[in-house]
């Protein structure tokens, strides 16, 4: 040291008190640091904890969630298989009228045939042909109300079926009418007595509209049995003086496709009213309902952007409009 | 900084320091500077497959190290100038720190910067070989820069450190002690460039100077050495524990 200082003792000096002032700096920085991240560390693990428990809250949110999802799509999948029940004793009914067609003129395709042949055996050509002209005309009625029953079938298949949400130019008419007998025909398999007015007044100027078909006609279904359920009921209470009367109607508003339902039921209490389209709301005994239907209803109509409506005096009437959209 | 301002003031009058020996383990602290470097080296090579990114190039930057002072003692004992290792050396050393903090920092903004800096340093080296330090002298204005942007990076990562303090014990991580020895290492660094200017324009500059740089640079290969080792033990405990 004696040596530096000889050297250059101020240079040496100055640079030697900086050299140790920048050591006790970096030193301090370094303790400082320490310190600092211990402290920082405290509320770091605080708060990793308190994430952990959320991240831990979140998963069980999530799967309770799923769950739920799960759920819901097992009850609305049960309210689509309670309403496809419902709708079978309809369905075989629309398909035997269908079937008795085509096996009565089979019949009688089978009869002329066997007159054909002694026409021809006996080489009377002019009556085999009216004969082949009448087989002919069979033919056709045959062919036709085998499409009729093939169509029956294939809509309660769509109606089986998941929604795939594509929607199809649908004849809202033909649709209303369909379902609307097939419900009544559902409704008359399980009370033989049931009979019912059913009035139509369907807007023939209607164009096929864009809509999901299997899921209006699970819509129209829902009220029509709900229509029909409130009808029967009353009649339980009224007797033979009451005479059921359901009536559908369509028609065209603006840019709008209009489509009422009303019977002349229980009605629906004023102060339920609100709550009618909740889900798991019901009026019906344990057992026979889910609660779940005019829900499903509603989303439906939401899904297509168009409302859904009711008029109802209690004992008197009840009357769904909906509006669907072009 | 009066110091570096010093040193770049006087940047051109820098001469090499005097050796009456070119062999490698002439005293005690040539022989302690070669003796870690080389058991740096060696622990990173040993390791440099076994440890986490960043200290991969850790030990890379050991390895080069002890290339490049090997070959420096190389150009001494045969061409009497050694000063171009060092203006090679210096712009990838200071790339493999980069390449080191950019694994530390993790983070697309630093990223950037980290590769501005490795270009701008290279592109000032250039300007200092052409007007100020000809290939022949010891870059060192491009080693002040060098010393000021790693002290820089270093205090950063601290800080960086401290926002998110995931380690339990952070003076069992490889990671403190690197920055630590940064820290320590090119804070001195720069005060030992501009002290070595103004002794060097002394007519017999003190050994003690070079000395203690020997020392210093001993210890910042040692500790190091010493963070890879501790890495290995932190990713040894993690597959365990997995």
């Amino acid at each position: 040291m004696i040596k530096l200082l000889q050297i250059n003792p101020n240079n040496v000096a100055v640079s030697l008190f900086t050299g140790l002032m920048v050591l006790v700096l970096l030193f301090g920085y370094i303790i400082y640091f320490l310190f600092s991240y211990r402290h920082k560390q405290k509320d770091y693990k605080l708060l990793q904890s308190q994430k952990e428990e959320i991240d831990h809250q979140k998963n069980v949110l999530e799967e309770a969630l799923s769950e739920l999802r799960a759920a819901q799509s097992q009850l609305i999948h049960r309210e689509k298989m309670a309403s496809l029940g419902e709708l079978t004793a309809g369905i075989a009914h629309e398909i035997q009228n269908p079937l008795n067609f085509v096996n009565n003129f089979s019949d009688v395709n089978a009869e002329l045939i066997l007159e054909l042949q002694n026409e021809l055996n006996s080489g009377n050509i002019e009556d085999a042909l009216l004969i082949s002209n009448d087989i002919a005309g069979n033919e056709q009625k045959i062919n036709l109300h085998g499409k009729r029953a093939d169509a029956i079938v294939k809509g309660m298949l769509q109606h089986s079926r998941t929604s795939t949400g594509q929607k199809e130019l649908t004849d809202i008419n033909s649709l209303a009418d369909e379902y609307l007998r097939l419900s009544y025909q559902g409704f008359r398999t399980k009370d033989k007595s049931f009979n019912a007015v059913l009035e139509t007044d369907f807007d023939g100027s209607i164009a096929k509209i864009n809509v999901v078909p299997q899921d209006i006609a699970r819509l129209l279904l829902n009220l029509y049995n709900n229509s029909f359920y409130s009808v029967t009921e009353k009649k339980k209470l009224n007797g033979e003086t009451f005479e059921p009367t359901i009536s559908v109607s369509t028609c065209k508003i603006n840019n709008n496709i209009q489509i009422k339902i009303k019977d002349n039921g229980t009605g629906i209490p004023q102060k339920i009213v609100e709550k009618i389209f909740n889900p798991f709301f019901t009026t019906k005994p344990a057992g026979q309902g889910t609660g779940l239907g005019l829900s499903l209803s509603y989303d439906i109509v939401k899904a297509h952007r168009g409302t859904i409506n009711l008029k109802t005096e209690e004992g008197i009437y009840a009357e769904f409009t909906i509006e669907l959209p072009i | 900084m009066v110091y570096i301002l010093i040193r770049l003031t006087h940047a051109r009058h820098v001469i090499s320091p005097p050796h009456k020996t070119i062999l490698m383990f002439t005293d005690f602290y040539r022989a302690f500077y070669y003796s870690v470097l080389i058991i740096a080296a060696a622990i990173g090579l040993l390791y440099i497959a076994k440890v986490d990114k960043a200290f991969r190039w850790i030990c890379l930057l050991l390895i080069l190290t002890t290339i490049s002072e090997l070959v420096a003692r190389y150009f001494k004992s045969h061409h009497e100038n050694n000063n171009i290792v060092y203006v090679i050396f210096t712009p990838v050393e200071y790339f493999v720190y980069a390449m080191i903090y950019k694994m530390f920092f993790d983070d697309k903004k630093w990223t950037k910067i980290l590769f501005i800096s490795v270009a701008g340093l290279i592109f000032l080296e250039l300007i200092n070989t052409i007007f100020f330090q000809p290939i022949s002298e010891t870059p060192t204005n491009i080693m002040d820069i060098e010393s000021v942007l790693l002290v820089i990076l270093s205090l950063k990562l601290f800080i960086s450190i401290r926002e998110k303090p995931v380690f339990d014990n952070i003076l069992k991580e490889g990671v403190f002690w690197f920055n630590s020895a940064v820290l320590f290492y090119y804070s001195f660094d720069i005060l030992f460039w501009g002290f070595h200017n103004l002794v060097f324009r002394l007519e017999n500059p003190p050994a003690i100077i070079y000395n203690s740089l020997l020392l210093f640079s001993g210890f910042l290969y040692l500790v190091f050495a010493l963070a890879v080792l501790l890495n290995f033990n932190s990713v040894t405990k993690t597959i365990i524990t997995a």
